[in-house]
């Protein structure tokens, strides 16, 4: 079988197991018939099947997959998925499941639409710290949209886990993510330092970088504080989870960036 | 002496330990003020919409605005071209204003966390985030303020100034990588670093391998180019001349020959195939009398009679010349150690969190 037809069906499967998880995790939270763990297995099984395709792909490429809009959003999936299963099992947030199985799904099928070719790398980003930028780039992207997640949760007044955890989830999200994303910026700066002359570019897809680090810089600052509990910080959350989007996704659509998300001609 | 000379002074005394107190009582809210965690959330927050603003107005005004700004050191472009675009530069003022007073607050912060000696695991971690991004934009500002960024043109074999600096630069080969279906994907050049002469540093030269000197560092030619500079011409006159861009050939008579245009290999203009080189008769007065194109290609031709003059294409003079970003930023070693102490920070963040986890 040929890597991309072995691409195609491990998408598939991981796809289908994300949505299997989804609706099995849903029916779980309305009837006590379907035992949670079901829909844990699925996800589980759909992870499992993510970090075979990734792997498969890292055999075929020689490299990290962490290039092209399939494999980062492949990328931001495997760490939603691989979180919201953690949290199962820690916090025992089974009503959670749902919401970040459906969510990782939704990324697997949008990143099916585009092309799935490993693409060999260029001399620019044949380096480490290009794959470890973006490797945690996609993971503190991952965590981001977890909390977010966690915030809907919130403000919407579901229970997210047995435990009543959802606060901790989001925290810990945050928490992590904004780690994951500083060393996305500092291997990028000293990438950006060896390779074209500066650790600061005035590049709007670095900016807006930068802005999104000093954003969960201020979240993190005030997640604690009492004045700014409840829909403060759910709002942040959300809103931060925006920014990520539009930094991922509309940057690279709408403008010339240095970050091109699809194939450069 | 009356009563009311006697009290004077004790009141005095009283409203002047009421003013320092009032004096302290304000002096110790400000503090609070700034050291509080929310006016740094606070200067944050206008400084991600100044910069999201600025930087999206700027985009539609100029999609080449960025690359502009990326060819100067900061400082050099808030002095010079800042004041010619604005108020579209405006934004960039107003961040400069509120990085300082971020950075000010981040400052004090951190010397509040110094004075009350906090002692708990955790504090460490944003002690070194706080001291780890204070050391980058301590090396920025640094870099903004002394660093210089400069361009030379280098052909293979020979040396030339670094504009603005005591540094010279040689480029001893420059090969160009290909993929095997001949498409350019980098470049390998061979160079060395002088100062005044002395060595300063050498080595092979591509893309993420930039050669580095100290707080020195010279790219990868951002342009290159392969080709024909000139050629050697037999005349049936004055023997074998050589010809370049900068070298003309003075004939025994006293009229001269010189290159009007090349075209390496691969290019055309017109009816004229490369490789090839134009060359050019003039008389002693300076006026043009003749040409000829004279050409390695198949069907091109390798000799012509200009103005009674026999020429034959003996040899054409090929080489590779690039354009080399030379770099020099003062700051980029406390940026470096800011990057790793910062990074040591969210490491010890992640073995907090990672042990309140197990102690749970």
């Amino acid at each position: 079988m040929t890597m991309l037809k072995t691409t195609a069906l491990l998408h598939n499967i991981s796809l289908v197991l994300y949505g299997v998880a989804a609706l099995l995790g849903a029916l779980a939270a309305a009837s006590r018939r379907i035992p949670p763990v079901a829909a844990f297995s699925a996800g589980a099984a759909g992870l499992a099947a993510q970090v075979v395709l990734l792997l498969v792909r890292w055999n075929a490429g020689g490299h990290l997959p962490v290039t092209g809009l399939f494999e980062t959003q492949h990328f931001l999936a495997l760490w939603v998925a691989a979180v919201a299963l953690y949290f199962y099992l820690r916090y025992r947030g089974d009503s959670f499941l749902p919401a970040a199985m459906a969510l990782a799904a939704v990324c697997l099928f949008f990143a099916g639409k585009g092309p799935m070719d490993v693409s060999p790398l260029t001399p620019a980003i044949d380096t480490p710290l290009f794959l470890i930028h973006v490797a945690t780039s996609f993971a503190a992207y991952g965590l981001f949209a977890v909390a977010a997640l966690a915030a809907v949760y919130r403000g919407a007044g579901l229970r997210g886990s047995s435990t009543g955890s959802e606060g901790r989830m989001m925290d810990e999200s945050l928490y992590l993510g904004y780690i994951l994303f500083t060393w996305c910026l500092i291997a990028g700066s000293l990438w950006a330092y060896l390779a074209w002359g500066s650790y600061w570019t005035w590049r709007i897809k670095n900016l807006w970088s930068w802005i999104l680090w000093f954003y969960y810089s201020g979240v993190l600052h005030v997640r604690n504080r009492p004045r700014w509990q409840g829909w403060p910080v759910n709002v942040l959350a959300l809103a931060g989870f925006a920014l990520v989007l539009f930094t991922y996704l509309g940057l690279g659509l709408l403008f010339t960036t240095s970050h091109p998300l699809l194939p450069q001609k | 002496m009356r009563h009311g000379e006697e009290e004077t002074p004790m009141k005095d005394d009283a409203q002047v330990r009421k003013a320092g107190g009032v004096v302290r009582a304000r002096l110790t809210a400000l503090w609070r003020v700034a050291v509080h965690p929310v006016t740094f959330v606070v200067l944050t927050i206008l400084w991600c919409v100044d910069l999201a603003g600025g930087s999206i107005a700027a985009y539609f005004n100029d999609p080449q605005f960025w690359q502009k700004m990326d060819a100067y050191p900061f400082n050099l472009w808030l002095k010079q071209v800042a004041p010619r675009t604005f108020p579209a530069s405006l934004w960039v003022y107003i961040l400069v204003v509120l990085s300082y007073l971020m950075v000010l607050s981040l400052l004090l912060c951190t010397v509040n966390w110094f004075l009350r000696r906090r002692r708990r695991l955790r504090g460490y971690a944003e002690v070194l985030v706080h001291l780890g991004f204070l050391l980058v934009f301590g090396g920025f500002v640094l870099g903004s303020a002394a660093g210089s960024r400069t361009q030379v043109v280098l052909e293979v074999g020979r040396a030339a100034p670094v504009p603005g600096t005591e540094l010279s630069l040689e480029l001893n080969s420059l090969d160009l990588v290909q993929s095997p279906q001949g498409r350019p994907l980098d470049t390998i050049s061979e160079l060395v670093l002088y100062r005044g002469g002395s060595h300063l540093a050498s080595g092979r030269v591509r893309t993420n391998h930039p050669l580095i000197h100290a707080s020195t560092v010279v790219y990868p030619p951002d342009d290159y180019q392969f080709g024909v500079t000139g050629a050697v011409v037999g005349t049936s006159t004055s023997g074998a001349v050589t010809l370049t861009g900068a070298q003309d050939a003075v004939l025994r008579d006293g009229r001269s020959l010189s290159l009007g245009g090349v075209l390496s290999s691969g290019q055309r203009r017109g009816n004229l195939v490369g490789p090839g080189v134009l060359v050019v008769m003039r008389d002693a007065a300076g006026r043009v009398t003749g040409s000829a194109y004279l050409s390695e290609a198949p069907g091109m031709p390798a000799g012509a009679v200009v103005d009674g003059v026999r020429l034959t294409l003996g040899q054409l003079v090929q080489s590779a010349k690039g354009l080399y970003r030379v770099h020099h930023d003062p700051g980029v070693w406390l940026v470096i150690v800011g990057a790793v102490v910062l990074a040591l920070g969210t490491l010890w963040a992640l073995v907090v969190y990672f042990g309140v986890l197990r102690g749970e």
